[in-house]
């Protein structure tokens, strides 16, 4: 069957199809992006688009926003080994108990909610005065926080919001992950008295690694895209203090108009993220 | 001595069963206390201390229903998300098929290609896409965000198909074109019927992708064609929040995707790793 028996009409019936939507809707637009980058393009003179050459890109390096932005990305980043490390602690908690555990399906549901419910359902809770999160912080006998309104904790409030909604995804993968572990070499290592840490670091995670790099991976480049919780919680407010670089990019490109310049910030976060598509599918390949 | 050990355990146990279930309920509150919201009264939605049992009203629903034009923009999503997505399964599929099962060259190639296309910041094709639907008059249309949304999934579904497929036998196959079937026949009489589970699964977390994007939507639609997400974030406003309208569409919005999810949750897993975890 692996032979084909097929002539070339029906690999162009198949395949063809799929393959031109997505050059035209994904790879093209990449390619006019570049162009646009190039130039000196505003919404509002649209027929005049002078070519610049890399003078967008020369100026990103002088734009002290850009380099808030990136500062502040790297922030937001903590989130990662945030929620990855309360994901696997799930995991091995739940791994103790016996049974298929039908409460995972509860932690499925922070994932599936859209993310811009997820941002104004939060902060609805975050609201300094009348907001359920500072009601339970003075009930308890601390002071309450002005959460979003205050440069300080703005940042921390929305790597909060992403914890709680991307932890369960690390909970789930491990759980599942830890659950796939071969039973022949777990047996071993019990009979020769493993401890549950050696137990751990030396029989379950060595068939997680893959599992764990791909996961982390596929979790950075969302992270890097984020604009939903951004513009429900904060809006890149207050002042500066949340500014990612993917917001940034859509304030120039769509409260400024400076498509050009827009488009030059978009591809140094594109880099980025191909970069570490590259990563991934290398990972990808190694299973 | 052994006995107690044993008991031990179990007291270990329980003990981890009251953990975990304190620890989920804390993490579900948020969506708990957006539902309850829901159904408060608008005196009700801000008081301190929260109120915690009171006498559930649908006064948001009735304002959401009849006084709102929700029902459109209900209508649009549903629309939007529902047709991108059987366009991604049929196109998806057709290439998952040959990528799974015809010798091409590269297919590998072709297959990690068409999945890295997911991989892509919105934001950088955002400007070229809108510059794109204006030139064609598709902005603030069905077609033009169904269009779109197929650059969002596209890819993912073929992925997610050539995974499924691959999991299926060729043997059934290969004596079906034995016994005269073509290529088609196979394909549409065949793998078909036999990948529902699978076809089901990358349906539903198609749909919840186009379902929940807000950057497109935002961008791309106006007063016509904009979507439930579009929606709630424009209940933010100069002069503050519509918090009692903002829960009830809230819960219209994440209702359908939890429902969805809970019906396909075995795949949600393989889906959001990619096909890492099966």
């Amino acid at each position: 069957m692996k032979k084909s028996f097929l002539g070339r009409n029906e690999v162009y019936v198949f395949l063809l199809p799929a393959i031109m939507v997505l050059l035209l809707i994904t790879i093209f637009p990449l390619l006019y992006s570049l162009n646009i980058s190039l130039r000196s393009v505003t919404l509002l003179k649209l027929h005049q688009q002078p070519f610049i050459g890399l003078a967008n890109y020369l100026e990103i390096f002088r734009d002290p926003r850009f380099y808030n932005a990136l500062q502040k990305t790297l922030i937001f980043c903590v989130a990662l080994p945030l929620e990855f490390f309360i994901g696997l602690a799930l995991a091995l908690l739940c791994d103790r108990i016996p049974g298929q555990g039908a409460y995972k399906m509860f932690f499925l549901i922070p994932m599936i909610i859209a993310p811009i419910v997820v941002s104004l359902m939060w902060r609805f809770m975050f609201n300094p005065n009348q907001g359920i999160i500072n009601y339970f912080l003075q009930a308890l006998g601390f002071n309450p926080i002005p959460w979003l309104s205050l440069a300080n904790t703005a940042m921390l409030s929305v790597i909060i919001v992403e914890v709680w909604q991307w932890a369960p995804f690390f909970f789930l993968v491990l759980y599942t992950g830890l659950k796939n572990v071969p039973i022949e070499p777990i047996e071993a290592a019990m009979v020769d008295g493993a401890s549950r840490y050696q137990m751990f670091r030396f029989v379950k995670f060595p068939f997680l690694k893959i599992l764990i790099l791909v996961i982390i991976l596929i979790r950075l480049m969302d992270i890097l895209k984020n604009f939903d919780l951004f513009f429900g919680l904060t809006q890149g407010g207050p002042g500066n203090s949340t500014e990612v670089l993917n917001f940034y990019t859509y304030i120039v490109g769509f409260k400024f108009f400076k498509l050009g310049y827009s488009s030059s910030l978009s591809y140094i976060l594109l880099v980025i993220i191909i970069i570490l598509s590259n990563i991934l599918i290398k990972k990808f390949r190694t299973d | 001595m052994k006995e107690s050990k044993v008991k031990n355990q179990n007291f270990v146990i329980i003990l981890f069963y009251i953990i975990l279930i304190v620890i989920g309920l804390i993490w579900l509150f948020p969506a708990i206390w957006m539902g309850f919201t829901s159904f408060k009264t608008q005196v009700q939605t801000f008081q301190i201390p929260p109120v915690w049992f009171f006498k559930p009203v649908i006064e948001n629903y009735n304002d959401l229903f009849f006084a709102s034009s929700i029902n459109k923009y209900l209508y649009n999503s549903i629309i939007i998300a529902s047709s991108s997505t059987v366009i991604c399964l049929f196109l998806g599929s057709l290439a998952a098929f040959s990528l799974a099962r015809f010798r091409i060259r590269r297919k590998d190639d072709i297959a990690f290609w068409m999945l890295s296309t997911r991989m892509f910041p919105p934001i950088a094709s955002a400007i070229p896409l809108y510059l794109l639907l204006r030139q064609f008059q598709l902005l603030d249309t069905h077609l033009g965000l169904i269009v779109v949304y197929l650059s969002l999934n596209l890819g993912f579904a073929t992925w997610m198909m050539r995974g499924f497929f691959n999991d299926l036998p060729v043997a059934i196959e290969e004596s079906a074109m034995i016994d005269g079937c073509s290529r088609y026949g196979v394909f549409f009489r065949i793998v078909l019927p036999l990948s529902v589970p699978g076809l089901a699964a990358t349906a539903i977390l198609c749909f919840i992708f186009a379902w929940n994007e807000f950057l497109f939507a935002l961008l791309f639609t106006g007063r016509v064609a904009k979507t439930m997400p579009v929606v709630l974030s424009g209940y933010i406003t100069e002069t503050g929040i519509r918090w009692g309208a903002l829960t009830a569409a809230s819960v219209l919005t994440a209702a359908p995707t939890i429902l969805l999810a809970i019906i396909a949750q075995r795949y949600i897993i393989r889906g959001l790793t990619l096909g890492a975890v099966k």
